[in-house]
């Protein structure tokens, strides 16, 4: 590879990497942002008049008794913040989803500019204006900067990832290994028996809604130790095997019952796939019953 | 003769006497009757035609093959229930046990009563019953093919006082391969796909595989056939249709499908009958591990139950699962489950069912069945006492520990610990439980505001639509339900054909059409 298009390749990963980081940090922020509203509503509005009586001559906001109104705005926060999660996941194909980001923060930052020119001149409209214009230019310049920064390439391989979701997850070999590892009784594990295609292709068979719920399983056991005893500070794929190996019994335990069935769902599909290997039978014993029984001739 | 999308792709359109929709114990019973009657019969199934020397008794294959959404069928509500369902011909007795048992005279007495359905109890059904038993070799499990996993259960089940069976079957001529439920590969098992099907076919049927019935064919407010998508290998539809036009039209779709069919069919009233009185047969398993070695895969799997508890609902049946299978209700993760997996050969399992009390709705949502279902309390406590009863067994046998799937005793190691676990409080979600046999869905019975079908079979309100299926079954009939779905849908099909030779006589349509 020449020394330019290694060049051009590094900054348009870097370029994509930025992109990421700051959809991620909007959408944390819209999150946070809409649960303070909602459950802070007066607060919010006597801090933001607090601060614009230290900015300069702006007249106070008195507090809402609006709630109906108050839950259309949270749900609309919530809806920007999963907007802007969704185009970071895949820039090139969620790609749209940053019109439409861009749009909404730009229609709030007009109604609130117009709020302050028409109605009151409060501090809150003006610096609603100024933050939620500057989201949608900076949405709108991620729009315009995906084609050059995300290669077809890059675009291919996430369609790929998105026909096969469990083998893209690094978590399902860690739950495979977790669930039956190498070595004990007999030699075979899950990960060397290389089961994931035949599960996926299993899965695939059932009903539509299969493969996304077992694909969110997996994710929820990847974050699980973040937020589910016993609580460790890591992802589940980045643990030694001793910790995932507790971690899943934790979730087969679980008083929880849609945890311990989700757990049961997925030990069926790997111990099922793994421990119907001829040469596994064999280790166990189990001869094949149409060797123990032969068919009629 | 077997039609298959391939053969004669594009739309198409056929005229008959009989539309059968479904060929399991229902359909392929009227199908079979009518078509040796003299009827033009045409049966469609969603599933392929499958036969001995296509099963291979590799228990994913076959799953993948033989079942439903790949055994991913089930329903929800205060626990998640699996509810396996055949999808080929011949329907759920393709991967059934092959248990054959009469309904109890009391159930059959009660449904004569409380639902008006006449001629049932003190042997009104018998006939029925004896020339089913006779087509399908119905006779207990030889001593011989017991299979020492229930030799022991049943040595266990001796010494604690109780009382047992060899369990009646439909298989002639089996060795025990031990894989009924993954389709039997010497076709000992008399499932419908060797035994009504090829009757009717031989009678002159015909038979469209892989044909998703889509909804009834109305004109006039009644019912002239029924319209089926066609499906490719893969179960995806071809884009093609099949139309099959008939003077009278049967749904066998079974309790959890045909609902549905006749929901978007616009025949399931709301406030209606049609999809609630879900009744199921909620199960669970129990597993014990032996100091020796047990081979408890050596035998038929269902081949022994207990009579004792009977009479408070709870059924002990025999069962065996390969390596697959077992591997699941095995607790735990990582090297020590592959220790217990490792003495696979010194296990054995023992199934436990309940006549269940609660009851549960099938709704339609696009074209599947939701199906929700509320395990009441008092299931609840009989499945834990059955499998804590089960557990006893085992240590009356001399176990050394027992797997039971019960979340807060999953390992028992001891006699007392098995007494100790049907007091424990239990909620149906801390049982492992899995469910057979849904039934009631439209059930037969002389009032129509309680019930969606006539005791003839013909549902209220369409003339020319009769069900039969397992849906008509009013109440739980207590015992494996194959045949007496068998025996109705044998009074269902003459029932059909005096209504057919009334309208102008059999055959009639076809010869018009021609």
């Amino acid at each position: 590879m020449k020394g330019k298009q290694r060049e051009a390749l590094g900054s348009a990963a870097a370029g994509q990497w930025w992109c990421r980081v700051i959809l991620r940090g909007l959408a944390l922020s819209f999150f946070l942002v809409g649960t303070i509203f909602v459950f802070f509503p007066d607060a919010t509005v006597h801090a933001m008049n607090a601060i614009g009586f230290w900015f300069g001559d702006f007249t106070p906001l008195p507090s809402s008794h609006g709630r109906f109104w108050l839950s259309l705005a949270t749900g609309y926060m919530a809806l920007v913040a999963l907007l802007a999660y969704a185009a970071q996941r895949d820039l090139r194909r969620h790609r749209d989803l940053l019109g439409f980001l861009a749009l909404g923060k730009a229609t709030t930052a007009f109604t609130t500019l117009s709020f302050y020119l028409h109605s009151t001149p409060a501090f809150i409209y003006i610096a609603n204006t100024a933050v939620d214009g500057a989201i949608a230019v900076t949405a709108l310049a991620i729009w315009l900067l995906i084609p050059w920064i995300v290669p077809p390439s890059a675009v291919r391989a996430a369609e790929v990832a998105a026909k096969r979701p469990l083998l893209s997850l690094p978590v399902f070999s860690a739950v495979l290994e977790a669930m039956v590892p190498e070595g004990g009784p007999f030699h075979e594990g899950a990960l060397s028996a290389r089961i994931e295609p035949l599960i996926e292709q299993f899965v695939a068979g059932a009903a539509a809604p299969m493969p996304a719920a077992l694909a969110l399983v997996l994710r929820l056991i990847d974050l699980s130790p973040f937020f589910l005893p016993p609580f460790r500070f890591q992802r589940f794929s980045r643990l030694p095997l001793s910790q995932r190996v507790l971690l899943l019994e934790a979730w087969e335990k679980s008083a929880f019952p849609p945890r311990r069935q989700a757990i049961h769902l997925l030990k069926l599909l790997v111990v099922a796939h793994f421990y119907s290997r001829p040469e596994v039978e064999a280790r166990l014993g189990y001869p094949h019953p149409l060797e123990r029984v032969p068919r009629p001739q | 003769m077997i039609v298959r999308p391939e053969d004669a792709p594009g739309d198409l359109v056929e005229h008959c006497d009989v539309a059968v929709g479904g060929s399991g114990a229902g359909g392929a019973v009227v199908a079979a009757d009518l078509a040796c009657a003299g009827a033009q019969v045409i049966i469609l199934e969603e599933g392929e035609y499958y036969t001995g020397r296509d099963f291979t008794a590799h228990a994913l294959a076959e799953i993948g093959k033989l079942y439903r959404d790949r055994g991913f069928t089930g329903a929800i509500g205060n626990t998640l229930i699996a509810i396996p369902l055949g999808r080929a011909v011949g329907g759920t007795t393709t991967i059934n046990s092959g248990t054959c048992w009469r309904a109890p005279e009391e159930v059959l007495g009660r449904w004569e009563r409380e639902f008006g359905i006449p001629n049932l109890a003190r042997g009104g059904l018998a006939s029925e019953f004896e020339r089913i038993e006779r087509t399908l070799g119905v006779a207990p499990v030889p001593d011989d093919l017991l299979g020492p996993g229930a030799e022991a259960f049943c040595r266990g089940a001796r010494a604690l006082g109780w009382r047992g069976e060899n369990i009646p079957r439909n298989a002639v001529g089996c060795r025990g391969t031990g894989v009924c439920v993954f389709g039997c590969p010497r076709d000992a098992k008399q499932a419908m796909n060797v035994s009504y099907i090829p009757q009717a076919l031989r009678a002159g049927a015909r038979l469209h595989v892989r044909a998703r019935a889509e909804r009834v064919l109305i004109e006039d407010g009644r019912a002239v056939g029924v319209v089926a998508d066609r499906v490719g290998p893969d179960g995806r539809a071809r884009g093609e249709r099949l139309w099959v036009v008939a003077a009278r039209t049967v749904l066998s779709a079974g309790a959890l499908l045909t609902p549905v069919l006749l929901a978007r069919s616009g025949l399931a009233e709301r406030g209606g009958p049609v999809g609630r009185n879900l009744r199921i047969h909620p199960a669970s398993r129990v597993t014990a591990r032996f100091d020796r070695p047990i081979r408890a895969w050596e035998g038929v799997p269902q081949s022994y139950h207990i009579h004792e508890f009977e009479p408070e609902g709870i059924f002990l049946q025999g069962m065996v699962v390969p390596p697959a299978i077992h591997a699941v209700a095995l607790p735990g993760f990582g090297h020590a489950h592959k220790e217990r997996m490792a003495a696979y050969a010194h296990m054995a399992s023992f199934g436990v069912l309940i006549s269940d009390t609660s009851s549960g709705r099938v709704l339609t949502v696009g074209r599947r069945p939701l199906v929700w279902y509320w395990m009441n309390r008092n299931d609840t406590a009989r499945l834990l006492r059955g499998i804590s009863l089960a557990a006893r067994a085992f240590f009356a046998a001399g176990a050394r520990e027992v797997f039971t799937g019960v979340r807060q005793r999953p390992v028992l190691r001891s006699m007392a610990e098995a007494e100790e676990l049907e007091h424990l409080p239990m909620r149906a979600s801390d049982l492992e439980v899995m469910a057979f046999h849904p039934m009631g869905t439209a059930r037969m019975g002389a009032n129509a505001l309680q019930c969606a079908v006539t005791p003839d079979g013909m549902m209220y309100g369409v003339p020319g639509l009769y069900i039969a299926d397992a849906s008509l079954l009013p109440t739980s009939p207590l015992v494996n339900p194959q045949l007496t779905i068998m025996a109705l849908a044998t009074r269902i099909a003459n029932a059909l054909f005096r209504s057919l030779s009334r309208g102008g006589g059999v055959g009639h349509l076809a010869r018009e059409e021609t």
